[in-house]
């Protein structure tokens, strides 16, 4: 009996002396293969089809490298062209970016520019201008955005003083909540520098008051309940978190390239996440652009399951009521693909 | 005598196994903290020399730029 207590000590001790930094895959047995169907579209060409929303019978798509247009509006499902929005150029109503477009309440398109600083609504019926915000000063470099409300906007930004900052709909920072979650600490590294590594891309779903953000270097979904403004969970994927290499006071990505969008459904969180290594895109430039698994959790963020994509996307919209999901496939002339759920 | 030695020695084996299992650990981080320093000693002289270089056309944010790209270095 005696023997038997010691030999338990021992593999205890050796169990407790090995190390255990690789989170576990908490998708693992819950995949499920999907295969698109293409859909035919007029002929526009785009460079990187990276945001797609819908909204009713309209279809938007961004293009995040547009050479003379960034944003496009079709009919659904007939998938004709009916605009071209948002023009780029150095002009008052022109854009030099254009990182996201939203529906608002209004069912107007809002779309932010990052480099101008800058969100713009526009009439979906004329595709015109109507109302541009110039972003909070305090703000450094906000990359995605959502609505809370007709009068709040959340967005993320590169202070890192905190995770993200709620403003008004002047622009002016109204509040700034939580901080980044970094488990392992980087002892030199500036905020600035974390918070570039920690860039995410969020959703916000105003019926539930789920707040979902993604992070583009690592593997971790942050839910956020924001009708009480509390953590439900972070929850940190097989990868962990983002890895990078301070240089000269910029975040050098070193580990994977994690998430590229996000969406909150009735009782779901949809992410699109790539896992590719750094390491493999350096070595192999041929790499196809784009993520194929959509890993689906519950808004408590418990693993439901993940769909194995039969194309690499960079953006997607899921449609509960279809069960559809629309996405972007950039690695074909015919980019936006259509799966069932 | 016999069951004096017996139990000294089953503790003394239980100790050995500890300090063989911490000794292994410890300098398996000292390897990993001695490459950590050397890519970092590695990264401060390339940043005192170069700035970031940012590839390709991608998603990525490539901030001394501006610019979307595939890979950052």
């Amino acid at each position: 009996m005696k023997i038997k207590i010691q030999y338990i000590i021992i593999l205890l001790a050796t169990i407790s002396c090995t190390d255990n930094q690789q989170n576990e895959d908490l998708f693992k047995g819950k995949d499920k293969k999907l295969f698109s169907t293409p859909l035919v579209t007029d002929s526009v060409y785009m460079r990187y089809p990276f945001r797609i929303k819908k909204l009713d019978s309209d279809l938007i798509i961004s293009d995040l490298h547009g050479s003379d247009f960034y944003c496009y509006r079709f009919s659904y499902p007939q998938l004709q062209l009916k605009q071209i929005f948002a023009a780029r150029g150095h002009g008052p109503h022109e854009f030099l970016d254009v990182e996201n477009i939203r529906f608002n309440n209004a069912g107007d398109i809002v779309a932010l520019d990052a480099n101008r600083s800058m969100i713009t609504t526009f009439d979906i019926s004329k595709t015109t201008n109507t109302k541009q915000i110039n972003l909070d000063k305090r703000l450094l470099r906000t990359l995605d955005f959502d609505i809370i409300n007709d009068s709040l906007l959340i967005v993320p930004d590169y202070t890192g003083d905190n995770r993200f900052s709620l403003i008004n709909n002047q622009g002016f920072i109204v509040n700034r909540l939580f901080k980044i979650p970094v488990k392992t600490k980087t002892k030199s590294s500036s905020s600035t520098v974390v918070s570039q590594a920690w860039r995410s891309f969020l959703d916000y779903n105003p019926e539930n008051g789920i707040l979902a953000m993604v992070t583009q270097l690592g593997h971790v979904v942050e839910i956020y309940n924001m009708n009480n403004r509390s953590i439900v969970k972070i929850v940190y994927g097989s990868y962990g978190e983002p890895e990078f290499i301070d240089k000269g006071g910029y975040a050098v990505p070193n580990g994977i390239m994690g998430y590229s969008d996000v969406q909150v459904g009735q009782n779901k969180i949809y992410a699109l996440f790539w896992g590719r290594t750094f390491k493999d895109i350096r070595n192999n430039a041929e790499i196809t652009e784009g993520g194929n698994m959509l890993e689906v959790y519950d808004l408590q963020g418990n693993p439901l399951c993940r769909y194995i994509l039969d194309k690499y996307i960079t953006g997607f919209c899921v449609d509960e009521k279809q069960n559809t999901l629309l996405a972007l496939d950039i690695n074909s002339n015919q980019y936006i693909v259509k799966y069932k759920l | 005598m016999k069951k004096r030695l017996k139990n000294l020695i089953y503790p003394a084996f239980i100790v050995l196994v500890f300090i063989t299992a911490l000794h292994v650990k410890i300098n398996s981080n000292k390897k990993q903290i001695s490459s950590i320093n050397l890519s970092n000693i590695e990264t401060l002289s390339y940043a005192e020399t170069t700035n970031t270089s940012c590839l390709g056309t991608g998603s990525l944010d490539c901030t001394p730029t501006n610019t979307k790209v595939k890979y950052i270095y």
